[in-house]
């Protein structure tokens, strides 16, 4: 099925680039992808910087439910081709690393159920909003999406590493809640399944990945491509339509 | 394969002006005060006894309105400091006895109504009218209009009925044209118009800013302040595009299609007032939900959505484009945006000339482009794909029947936009003051990554002229390459047959490397839109 994002890229993608792409290519394409604004060097200050963040929660028994690391979190001025327009800002998150785990018992942690406590944007979320649901602070601006370098997820489950998840790129984008990621790595541990993709989609709400186009999908027996697939946190799949 | 990489953001790139636009409509925060205030007069009779509502919002104004609909105290987040949770104070005085009583919260996303349990009884939020029977004191404590269980509504901490005094009336879901399309008071000054224009847009209450400095540009008689005038039709410049998207409210006639709300309305976007207020109300059939909504057979067509640009939006760009060629180069104004201290001056007026012709241009390829298709139906249609659609639509992205003229229209726009687009850097970097404060500044750019951009823009104008060697300044790579808009200017380009062929959604190769001539010396190491190494799999990489 043709989704209407994919109706809206194919009126949009398709009209402008074959109109005007190729001109406007020509003032960017230097400028590479994903990417927090370029030129932003060591020095000058941002409405928030900081390096070295983590951030754990844990059951009424001690026991790590989840924990979030990164190198750095900030908030930089986001960029337009050469300007920037003040208050219009991204925030940049450098090697993040996440872990879920998940326990054989009756409450949320379950390890049966599916993985709805696991939250992408928690860290984000903690860092950049004072309060839940609160908007942002003004000293931040206006942050109009996330830019993640380097990215990593591990799911636990009885205590043994169980999915592993990577990325060399994301964006997020706050309203829709949604993390789009390139090159992406999925991997079971125990069955050694492994998925790989140019570009995955998770979605924060549904907590599972999309990849709307082509997959690598191996085991140990051997490997396939085909197009279309969602897989959840159980490392369920199921056919994208 | 490092420019196929970058084609997303390209893509993106593409619609910079109208990404721009949209972010500064989504600016938000506190400002702007009007409407007449509940309190005393000069007559002999004792005044009326008032009450008071006080809270914190996050950043806003927030209006009490009475029965009428007129405003009858307003306050917004202005110059206040903010709490430890950065929350900002507010107080609305002069609340009448006796009438009802509606509040409502106005940010960058719309307006919101404030709701609250009339039986204080099952917290199920049920109307947005009170009235105070006594001079009250009411304290609303944080008034939230994130509530993901109350979406497009303002729920106070603190149920306003709780306060003695205080009873509840039934729900009221008009919301007032002193609201929706408030007008400046008779015979405002062009300082207060300025001032309240200006509060307006810091509190992302687009119309009301719109309509303010509107009436600013037309009280201009010519002995004023030079800057004073530059202001007004520099933010009236701004404004008025912006405005178009801000107008929701349906006026019942589900047939024309004059404004943004006959749209919605056209798409069968539920037409109450309390949905059509703010951007998380605006309720749509979808027919990708998973309870799918058909979108209504009538829903417009791209062509009558292109009609309505053609019509309402393109007047309005070259309305602001003639207001900017007005403003003087000596322009320059401090105003708060987004709750930050910003200044604007001729760069910025430059800047948004540049992007204003960029609109334009794409308008005019758009028109030169047949670019039909049947928005409902191709949605509605659940196996749908990319090839089936192209099927359907076997003109779609062919030449119209009179293209020359469009196109090279569009070029002229687009030189004059990138001449304009030139100007502003160079305004910029020459500045001497701080920009630290500049609404639209060059950042951190070094004056060597500011010399390739001027040096982008010149290739990119030479190439709608001719071949260009687009150079390349990346120290790392030599990635130039030759690209020749001038046969797509000329109208000597049917971009239809370039389409690579569809199976379903899968891209084949694109039949000609070159785009019939646009990129001349393709297939090279710099540029090869078939390139098919990542993975190699049949798909170039540039359509993964």
């Amino acid at each position: 099925m043709m989704t209407r994002s994919f109706i809206i890229k194919v009126f949009l993608i398709l009209i402008s680039c074959l109109a005007s792409g190729a001109l406007i290519w020509s003032l960017v394409q230097k400028k590479g992808t994903l990417k927090p604004a370029e030129g932003i060097k060591e020095g000058i200050s941002y409405p928030l910087s900081i390096k070295g963040i983590s951030s754990s929660s844990y059951d009424s028994n001690g026991r790590l439910l989840m924990q979030i690391k990164a190198d750095e979190i900030k908030v930089n001025p986001r960029r337009f081709f050469v300007f920037n327009i003040k208050s219009i800002n991204e925030v940049t998150i450098t090697n993040v690393k996440a872990a879920f785990y998940f326990y054989e018992d009756k409450t949320q942690t379950d390890v049966n159920k599916p993985q709805t406590d696991v939250d992408l944007l928690k860290l984000y979320e903690g860092v950049i909003h004072q309060k839940k649901g609160d908007a942002v602070p003004k000293e931040f601006g206006r942050i109009t999406r996330g830019v993640i370098n380097g990215f990593t997820l591990e799911i636990y489950r009885r205590e043994k590493l169980s999915v592993i998840v990577k990325a060399n790129e994301g964006e997020i984008d706050f309203r829709k809640k949604i993390v789009e990621m390139k090159d992406v790595h999925l991997e079971e541990v125990l069955s050694k399944k492994i998925i790989k993709s140019n570009f995955a989609v998770w979605d924060n709400k549904e907590k599972f990945f999309k990849i709307p186009g082509e997959y690598i999908a191996a085991t140990p027996k051997g490997s396939a491509k085909a197009q279309g697939l969602k897989v959840d946190l159980n490392f369920k799949v199921e056919k994208l339509n | 394969m490092k420019r196929m990489w970058g084609v997303k953001k390209i893509f993106s790139f593409m619609f910079l002006a109208l990404m721009v636009s949209v972010l500064l409509a989504a600016c938000g925060g506190g400002g702007g005060s009007d409407g007449g205030g509940g309190g005393g007069n000069n007559n002999q009779i004792p005044p009326p006894a008032t009450g008071t509502i006080s809270g914190s919002v996050s950043g806003t104004t927030v209006v009490a309105v009475n029965d009428a609909g007129n405003i009858v105290a307003s306050d917004d987040s202005s110059g206040k400091t903010p709490d430890a949770f950065g929350n900002y104070p507010f107080t609305l005085t002069g609340i009448p006895t006796g009438v009802n009583i509606r509040v409502f919260l106005i940010t960058a996303s719309g307006v919101y109504p404030m709701y609250f349990d009339s039986n204080d009884a099952d917290t199920i939020p049920d109307t947005n009218v009170f009235s105070l029977t006594t001079a009250a004191t009411i304290s609303l404590g944080y008034v939230n209009t994130n509530d993901a269980t109350q979406s497009g509504k303002a729920i106070p901490a603190n149920n306003p009925i709780n306060t003695t005094g205080v009873s509840s009336s039934s729900e009221n879901t008009n919301i007032p044209v002193s609201i929706t399309n408030p007008s400046p008071p008779t015979g405002a000054s062009l300082s207060q118009l300025i001032n309240d224009g200006l509060d307006a847009l810091n509190n992302g209450w687009i119309i009301k800013a719109r309509n303010y400095f509107k009436a600013a540009v037309e009280g201009l008689s010519g002995g004023e302040n030079q800057n004073d005038a530059d202001t007004s039709r520099f933010f009236y410049a701004l404004t008025r595009v912006i405005a178009l998207g801000f107008d929701n409210y349906s006026d019942g006639n589900s047939t024309d299609m004059n404004r943004m709300a006959d749209i919605l309305d056209r798409f069968g976007c539920d037409t109450s007032m309390s949905k059509r207020s703010n951007l998380s109300a605006i309720s749509c059939p979808d027919p990708n939900k998973s309870i799918p909504v058909p979108m209504p057979n009538d829903s417009p067509t791209v062509n009558e959505l292109g009609g309505f640009i053609n019509i309402i939006v393109r007047p309005e760009i070259e309305g602001a484009l003639s207001n900017l060629n007005s403003v003087s180069s000596s322009f320059n104004k401090a105003w708060i945006f987004d709750g930050n201290s910003v200044e604007s001056d001729y760069g910025d007026v430059l800047m948004i000339r540049a992007l204003s012709k960029g609109l334009l241009a794409n308008i005019d390829i758009g028109n030169a482009l047949n670019i039909n298709a049947d928005i409902d139906a191709e949605n509605n249609y659940t196996n749908n794909n990319i090839q089936q659609f192209l099927a359907n639509n076997l003109n779609f992205l062919t030449l119209g029947a009179n293209p020359s003229p469009l196109l090279a229209s569009a070029k002229t726009q687009l030189n004059s936009g990138l001449d304009d687009m030139t100007s502003a850097i160079n305004f910029i970097r020459t500045e001497t003051d701080s920009q630290n404060n500049d609404f639209i500044n060059l950042g951190n750019n070094t004056p060597p990554e500011i010399d390739e951009a001027l040096s982008d823009i010149a290739d990119a104008k030479a190439s709608m002229d001719g071949a260009t060697v687009m150079q390349d300044n990346d120290s790392i790579s030599n990635n130039e390459f030759i690209l020749d808009m001038s046969p797509f200017f000329g109208g000597l380009i049917n971009p239809r047959p370039l389409l690579p062929l569809f199976t379903g959604n899968t891209p084949g190769m694109f039949p000609d490397v070159t785009l019939n001539g646009v990129l001349p010396n393709a297939p090279n190491n710099n540029v090869n839109i078939n390139e098919d190494i990542n993975p190699a799999d049949g798909i170039p990489d540039i359509l993964q």
